[in-house]
């Protein structure tokens, strides 16, 4: 049996750039659409209650890369803001200026994810440009055996 | 070349299980006996939690089943909770008279003679996981973001 490595390569190269959309565009996203409206909430002159409500619970629904199911030891507190802040939100209390270093450890928790995100994306990118890389190499030494 | 490809490939399809988690519902009967010879008045504190991250229980209802040793129902307590926010607790308690031979059963199973309670001016015990049972459990789920979005509205 034999392979035919122009293929292989060709569809490698192809599936490591699905694989990187996939893997790229919520960190993408991220970026540059749901971080910089968090950010204009959160950095707002004098934000109201209303402001950091709204902020946290665009902050609750967690980034793919940053879930709230697994936390390491740098995030564990994170678990007690959430729990602190539904509870809040649920029954109507008011948030005050002093809730933004914990809206600002949430976003940073999501920018982390986007980090990941993106350069998840690099190394599929790589990937497949080596792909490619292996696509050219093996169609340029099949076309020089033709030659001879 | 190719050995290298398809073992890339491999660690990808590998590593995407790691994100599936699913929530739960935790149970936690506590029993508390006060003196009252004949008649104890027992109060049965069940903490119910919710140990998803994401997910609001609106509405729970289950049937809570204390059992023995041989694993037969001594005592069912209906259990509803309205509410339950994501990693909370909600603690509901259910206060009924039970008599000596009631509780006995009970005591037995947790190897507590009855002279020994009666001492006491009030006793409390946290049954352990194997004397719980829950059944006919019927519960509405929520997510979180939704719920908090409608909270505000």
């Amino acid at each position: 049996m034999t392979f035919d490595d122009t293929k292989i390569y060709a569809y490698f190269t192809i599936a490591m750039f699905i694989v990187a959309l996939l893997f790229g565009l919520p960190g993408l996203y991220s970026t540059f659409i749901t971080e910089p409206a968090i950010e204009s909430l959160i950095y707002h002159d004098n934000p109201s209650s209303q402001q950091l409500k709204q902020a946290y619970i665009m902050l609750r629904k967690p980034h793919i890369f940053a879930g709230y199911n697994r936390y390491d030891e740098v995030g564990a507190g994170i678990e007690y803001i959430l729990k602190d802040f539904d509870l809040r939100v649920a029954e109507k209390k008011d948030f005050d200026v002093n809730d933004t270093m914990y809206l600002e450890l949430l976003l940073e928790r999501r920018k982390q994810g986007s980090d990941l995100s993106i350069k998840t994306m690099v190394f599929f990118v790589l990937l497949s440009l080596l792909g490619s890389i292996a696509l050219v190499i093996e169609k340029t030494s099949k076309n020089r055996m033709k030659e001879r | 070349m190719k050995k290298i490809l398809i073992i890339c490939v491999g660690v990808v399809c590998l590593s995407c299980t790691r994100y599936v988690e699913l929530g739960d519902v935790e149970f936690t009967v506590n029993v508390t006996f006060e003196k009252n010879v004949p008649v104890f008045a027992s109060t049965y504190t069940i903490y119910i939690n919710n140990k998803s991250v994401d997910t609001v229980i609106t509405s729970y209802s289950a049937v809570v089943s204390i059992l023995d040793e041989e694993q037969k129902a001594v005592k069912q307590c209906t259990v509803t909770a309205e509410q339950i926010l994501p990693k909370q607790q909600k603690q509901l308690f259910v206060q009924q008279k039970d008599s000596e031979d009631t509780i006995k059963v009970l005591l037995d199973a947790l190897e507590i003679s009855v002279d020994e309670l009666i001492k006491q001016r009030e006793a409390a015990l946290v049954l352990p996981a194997r004397m719980v049972r829950v059944d006919n459990v019927t519960y509405k789920t929520v997510d979180i973001v939704t719920y908090l979005k409608e909270v505000e509205k």
